[in-house]
């Protein structure tokens, strides 16, 4: 237990301010022109803007030292193997029938920070708006609205289903239910009984917030559906929503006209 | 589109198999795919969502449980890839086994595990290159067998201790629908 479910940390920065579309599109705009570089100066650059970034926003080291780590493994496997898949360049060692080659290194080193880079740029809207606001964003730019107020429902009971789990599992637990016995299969199925409970009484719980629904006048036909927050954006807003626009549109002009990018260095 | 014939008990039932894929993604967690981090029961929520609710509630638990599991999980970079897999496995293993006897279950789960290993191997590639393909083609193999070997019977246990689930889903409101 203790899991938290929500990664936004609660702070007064510009970025938590910043309106949740414009933060959404930092981390579009970055995950494109992150997919199509591979200039390691660039994706190194980028990596090192959403540091600051995250920092600028006063979020705790501790959140972006346990990014770092859960990146840590992929970090080192892939510049080791991906000498495997690239046989070309100058040779530095062989290995058997493997060749290490220096610009296959270099391939692997940058595919290893463009990872990390697109997971920071994924983080960033997530550590500075909460789930509400991220829900309204989403159906501000076009997500049907049923699908946002699922999504949003869907994170509220979260935290109940995972408690009800966990009682349950003790409770079968106590009964002699061995969870951690017996070959791999024998393991998955000792979670059946859990999970069929579990399911059970989440069923259960549709009843009631189907009915809840229906009192708060859910799916009435011929009535304006009025919210209780609008989003708003500013003057500011817009601005660095253009700007950002403009340094993606510009990185990718000068990818696709001058090439640059399409090589390691 | 059907959009007005969500009434209010297929959107309470939507919610509560997202949520239910959510905490079966997050609540068992067994480290161990390289590059997505860890072996998890989501197909086990998915192929249950599909199977008792149709392809409509099955992709959208499956997609958007899967992506907003990744989304808390720490593994955001996978939510869209994740949210078009799971979903698209929702909705084919909901098509074909939907309420059906155990043999066609078998049968969409089959079909759904190939979309749903295709759909990772690829996006893989596309983001890590060869290298995590070979890395990550076993988990993927593996939650699919666990999402048969639990699946399959959570799915038949609750619908006979549970009948009432055969007359939630909003399928017969799109079927009705020209």
């Amino acid at each position: 237990m203790g899991f938290d479910f929500d990664l936004y940390v609660r702070r007064k920065s510009w970025l938590h301010r910043l309106d949740p579309r414009a933060k959404l599109l930092i981390s579009l705009v970055g995950m494109v022109v992150l997919l199509t570089t591979k200039n390691i100066y660039l994706l190194l650059g980028l990596l090192l803007l959403f540091q600051l970034l995250l920092i600028s926003a006063k979020i705790p080291g501790h959140k972006i030292v346990w990014i770092w780590k859960m990146m840590m493994i992929i970090n080192i496997i892939i510049p080791l193997v991906w000498p495997l898949f690239y046989q070309k360049g100058t040779l530095l060692f062989q290995f058997g029938f493997i060749k290490f080659t220096s610009i296959a290194f270099l391939e692997g080193l940058s595919m290893a920070i463009r990872v990390d880079a697109l997971a920071f740029a994924c983080f960033l809207p997530l550590f500075c708006t909460n789930q509400g606001q991220l829900v309204r964003a989403l159906v501000a730019i076009g997500m049907p609205y049923n699908i946002g107020l699922m999504i949003a429902i869907a994170l509220r009971y979260v935290p109940t289903l995972y408690g009800s789990m966990a009682t349950i599992s003790q409770a079968q637990q106590s009964r002699g239910l061995e969870l951690a016995k017996g070959s791999i299969v024998k393991k998955l199925r000792a979670y059946l009984p859990i999970l069929t409970a579990m399911v059970i009484s989440s069923l259960s719980i549709t009843d009631k917030l189907a009915m809840s629904l229906e009192c708060r006048g859910f799916a009435i036909k011929g009535v304006k559906r009025t919210s209780f927050q609008d989003l708003k954006a500013t003057l500011a807003d817009y601005m660095i929503s253009v700007a950002i626009l403009i340094i993606g549109s510009g990185l990718l002009l000068i990818r696709f006209l001058v090439g640059f990018g399409s090589t390691v260095i | 589109m059907a959009k007005s014939k969500w009434d209010a008990k297929s959107v309470a039932v939507t919610a509560i198999m997202i949520a239910v894929v959510i905490v079966l993604t997050l609540a068992v967690r067994i480290p161990v795919a390289l590059t997505r981090g860890y072996f998890n029961l989501c197909d086990v929520g998915v192929y249950f969502a599909a199977f008792a609710f149709g392809p409509v509630i099955g992709f959208l638990a499956g997609g958007f449980g899967g992506a907003l599991a990744d989304i808390i999980g720490g593994y955001p970079q996978w939510a869209i890839p994740t949210l078009i897999i799971h979903g698209c496995q929702g909705l084919v293993a909901g098509y074909i086994g939907r309420g059906k006897s155990i043999v066609m279950l078998g049968t969409a789960w089959l079909v759904a595990a190939i979309v749903m290993i295709g759909g990772y191997m690829t996006a893989s590639f596309l983001m890590y290159g060869p290298a995590a393909v070979l890395t990550d083609f076993p988990i993927y193999i593996a939650q699919n067998i666990a999402g048969l070997v639990i699946g399959v019977p959570l799915y038949l246990g609750v619908r006979k201790s549970y009948p009432q689930i055969n007359n939630i889903g909003v399928s017969r409101a799109w079927e009705e629908e020209k």
